[in-house]
């Protein structure tokens, strides 16, 4: 199970294409906090991952340092064990939390969208300057606490032009893990779907470039839908299980079934499956898990549905208004980056790549990688 | 912008990983040249595929496979490490001797064959020479179904309502560092694809190696993920005059094949110098 611990729905940045733009900020209560990590101890203690999310999380450091503390104290007891993460804008990231992440096996992903032209355009601060150089500045430093870090980057239409240069900036940054979203929300016309597509190529031959360069990095767009088609059924286990192996807590500790519909905390309560005080109303819980996993006829009768992302309920939401229905922005960038991932995968397949083969083939890759590089 | 269903009719042209989970020993033979250099890394790789092979499978002959691989990718050019390869190429079914022959009631020159042992000695002597490093072990096989091959006494038409067969063969050797798959028809190889039970009141047994190649000669054409080559035992007939003994016959019926066989080898090297896909 991951829990999201909405902290705060307040933020230093003011990002044109974000699902939640901060207004009046609200925060999570130190009780609630604390409230919301006994009913995951209470309801499932095993291996928990605790994310702290926003707004921007780390304008609550206090109560991140507060939370993990006292997830601490619960793991004494033996029957308990949580992990964590948090999303940033990277802004506040500093030596000192840097070192606390060390002790505390915190894991920093940061939101970053490529190079200064493709940043620029959407990630601004509240009275829209310029964030580049900053982030840039506090990716190094991350980068030397957390050398696996992620970057998560969001690619709009505006930004479609830089998408490869900016992936090419982030791997060149020291970033290895890089996981890209596509603002569906976005404005989309044809004639970006062809930006897309030729980016999508010319992405391709990079990854095909540094594969056979024996690069190690992680290409969400271009490893989620190798893994589909190599990995088959297991592939599902990436896919969304919708308050079934996730749900977000708001500041006020109403229980959401994702991210996305938390909203401001206060707009959107009718999506709430619950709240930590008495629990996840589990009927409503598993209705619309049912109602997630169901489709239209369209998709049902696609060679493609089985590897589609179109079972993100999260996005389903967010684009449609439903749990179930797919968006046609979705089927149109869906239909272009699977045969064009295909074709790099033969390829690859065709030329006997070693690191290809390793990567995709061998089930305890990511151990001996890992091995690789402690030695 | 529309959401629109697709009808995929093939499936991508690179496997699941069921058939590396089913053949672990594959992973040993496409080594990182890093996980080479790194004995740790490569430790784990060999420690993981050996506790993956089944017992009855050969450990040993996984371990000296990579062993030779390792060897390989060291003693290569840095500039030829990863050498990205050219598109994928099935050279045509060279042809020097018959590949036919029967056996049985009124048969008066019989065939004789070379055994799979003896023709792959040949072939992959006369390739090393030119510098291919062959593989034997876990290589890839091929599968596809195929119509039976007609024989001379059941007609075209009648053989028309045969049930194809189901064709698995397992590729006799592979050179990584070319991506060249080579396969050697042998007469066992022709069985695949042979009429069988259904040939009342025939007593003659044929053969057609050569047909038989040039049938996985295209399916490797159609699965176009190796380089690859097709030979087949040229089947000479040995054909008894008075005054020579039986067993010199044979011999000599023996010695014609196989330098029918080293004609088909010497083709495909003379082909793939001309390709390109090695150096004169």
């Amino acid at each position: 199970m991951h829990v999201t611990l909405h902290l705060t729905t307040g933020c230093n940045m003011n990002c044109s294409y974000c699902y939640s733009p901060p207004g009046n900020r609200c925060d999570m209560s130190r009780e609630t906090a604390f409230s919301a990590v006994d009913y995951i101890e209470k309801n499932h203690p095993l291996n928990t991952g605790i994310i702290f999310f926003g707004g921007e999380p780390l304008l609550r450091k206090d109560l991140i340092v507060d939370t993990i503390d006292y997830c601490r104290q619960k793991e004494k007891t033996g029957k308990t064990y949580f992990h964590y993460k948090v999303t940033t804008n990277g802004l506040l990231l500093d030596e000192a939390f840097l070192d606390f992440a060390r002790q505390s096996k915190l894991q920093i992903s940061l939101s970053i969208d490529g190079n200064k032209a493709a940043h620029d355009l959407h990630r601004r601060t509240q009275a829209g300057e310029s964030t580049f150089e900053a982030v840039k500045e506090k990716a190094l430093m991350l980068l030397k606490h957390q050398p696996y870090a992620k970057a998560l980057m969001t690619v709009s239409p505006e930004t479609l032009p830089h998408y490869c240069d900016s992936v090419e900036f982030l791997l060149e940054l020291g970033f290895k893990y890089i996981i890209v979203s596509l603002n569906y929300a976005g404005n989309w016309e044809d004639h970006h779907l062809k930006q897309l597509k030729n980016q999508y190529k010319k992405l391709a031959a990079l990854y095909e470039k540094y594969i056979l360069e024996e690069k190690k990095f992680y290409f969400s767009p271009f490893e989620m839908k190798l893994a589909s088609h190599i990995r088959q059924e297991n592939a599902a286990c990436y896919q969304c299980h919708l308050a079934q192996r996730q749900i977000s807590v708001a500041h006020d500790g109403r229980i959401y079934p994702c991210v996305q519909f938390v909203k401001d905390g206060v707009s959107n309560t009718d999506w709430s499956i619950g709240n930590i005080e008495s629990g996840i109303d589990a009927v409503r819980q598993n209705d619309m898990y049912k109602l997630s996993k169901t489709g239209s006829d369209a998709c049902t009768s696609c060679s493609y549905n089985p590897r589609c992302n179109n079972k993100c309920s999260c996005l389903s939401y967010q684009l449609t208004g439903t749990l179930n229905q797919v968006s046609p922005v979705l089927c149109e960038t869906e239909r272009i980056l699977i045969p064009i991932v295909d074709k790099l995968g033969e390829r690859l397949y065709k030329k006997g790549s070693a690191m290809f083969i390793q990567k995709h083939y061998n089930v305890v890759y990511p151990i001996i990688s890992m091995m690789e590089d402690m030695f | 912008m529309e959401i629109k269903p697709v009808s995929q009719k093939k499936d991508p042209k690179y496997p699941t990983i069921d058939r590396y989970i089913a053949n672990p020993g594959m992973l040993g033979q496409h080594m990182p040249a890093k996980w080479v250099k790194n004995k740790i890394a490569a430790t784990s790789l060999a420690t993981f595929i050996l506790c993956s092979i089944p017992e009855k499978e050969s450990k040993q002959a996984t371990l000296s496979e990579m062993a030779i691989h390792q060897k390989t990718e060291n003693n290569k050019p840095e500039s030829l490490k990863n050498e990205p390869k050219d598109s994928v190429q099935v050279a045509p079914v060279f042809v020097h001797g018959d590949g036919a022959g029967a056996t049985g009631c009124i048969v008066m020159s019989p065939p004789v064959f070379i055994s799979e042992q003896e023709a792959l000695e040949l072939i992959f002597g006369k390739l090393k020479e030119e510098g291919f490093i062959i593989e034997t072990q876990n290589t890839d096989s091929i599968s596809f179904k195929s119509d039976q091959i007609a024989i001379s006494c059941i007609s075209d038409e009648e053989m028309k309502k045969y049930p194809k067969v189901d064709v698995v063969i397992k590729l006799d050797g592979y050179d990584k560092t070319r991506n060249f798959a080579i396969e050697y028809v042998s007469v066992e190889d022709y069985e695949l694809f042979a009429a069988k039970d259904n040939l009342y009141g025939c007593s003659v047994s044929q053969y057609d190696t050569k047909q038989a190649a040039e049938i996985i000669r295209d399916n490797m054409a159609k699965n176009n993920t190796m380089n690859s080559v097709v030979f087949y035992d040229p089947i000479s007939v040995a054909e008894y005059k008075n005054g020579k003994s039986w067993e010199k016959t044979h011999k000599d019926a023996v010695e014609d094949s196989k330098k029918e066989l080293l004609a088909q080898v010497t083709d495909f090297i003379n082909w793939v110098k001309k390709e390109g896909l090695i150096k004169e």
